[in-house]
């Protein structure tokens, strides 16, 4: 018999790539537009791009459990979740190219 | 760390992507091409993808952080500056969507039921996506790697 609704881990990683590849962006185009925050990223673990790393990542892992415990997964299809996973990667890539062209 | 080794780290982690974006071409095919026997097979190819990928990652970070400032003043210096203001810094952001993407494989692949195509579809996004950016990324490197030689050729013959 086959099973054609999403495992609830599957949707809160997926979600969790979603929400994560924008904040991923939105914490590049805050930290370089925001001096003090991009050196005491830098001072924190040595490099801003470590600590950016472990904060997107970390984040990431935790997100994924907490919404694969929260989310219900008839409203999430697949359908639905792969666009959402789809539009937001290709929105961050986008974003972190426009802004290096402009910045 | 001699020349020789940091030289092969950074092979090594370039080795590390480009073997990523090889199995994530192989998982496309055999998820196209689904079947009960390929079940298996599809779910130790999102896994080794994963690794690779995360890996690649580990040890590029390393680099970077350890070994890049020396050849970003050479870059930074010469004709081709855009290769780390543009190409590098976009690179290294992008690369945690990658990594993202990389480790949302295995999870579709080990905990649904693969014979559905629906399910099938979701894994096809993820996979076309490490694909893309995976090709992009290594671009990327590749474009900094001749931004180095340019820099050095300003060097020598100006």
């Amino acid at each position: 018999m086959t099973n054609n609704t999403l495992d609830k881990t599957t949707i809160g990683f997926g979600l969790s790539t979603a929400v994560m590849s924008i904040l991923n962006a939105l914490l590049l185009i805050f930290k370089e537009m925001t001096p003090p925050l991009k050196k005491a990223m830098a001072d924190m673990m040595g490099h801003h791009w470590t600590t950016h790393g472990v904060v997107v990542l970390g984040l990431f892992l935790v997100l994924g459990f907490v919404l694969a415990g929260a989310v219900k997964p008839e409203s999430w299809d697949v359908g639905k979740l792969g666009n959402t996973i789809l539009w937001s990667v290709i929105l961050a890539c986008a974003a972190i190219a426009a802004f290096y062209l402009l910045h | 760390m001699s020349l020789f080794g940091i030289q092969i780290s950074i092979m090594v982690h370039v080795l590390f992507g480009v073997m990523g974006i090889i199995l994530a071409v192989a998982l496309l095919v055999y998820v196209l091409n689904a079947s009960e026997k390929n079940i298996p097979r599809i779910r130790s190819l999102s896994l080794w993808t994963a690794l690779s990928m995360i890996l690649s990652c580990v040890i590029g970070g390393w680099w970077y952080v350890v070994h890049y400032p020396a050849e970003r003043a050479i870059i930074r210096a010469g004709h081709w500056s855009w290769a780390h203001t543009f190409f590098m810094e976009w690179k290294e952001h992008v690369f945690f969507c990658l990594l993202f993407l990389s480790i949302l494989l295995p999870i579709i692949a080990y905990r649904n039921d693969l014979l559905v195509p629906e399910n099938r579809k979701l894994l096809l996004v993820a996979t076309l996506l490490v694909v893309l950016i995976g090709l992009a990324v290594d671009g990327s490197g590749a474009i900094i790697s001749r931004g180095v030689i340019v820099g050095y050729m300003g060097r020598v013959a100006p």
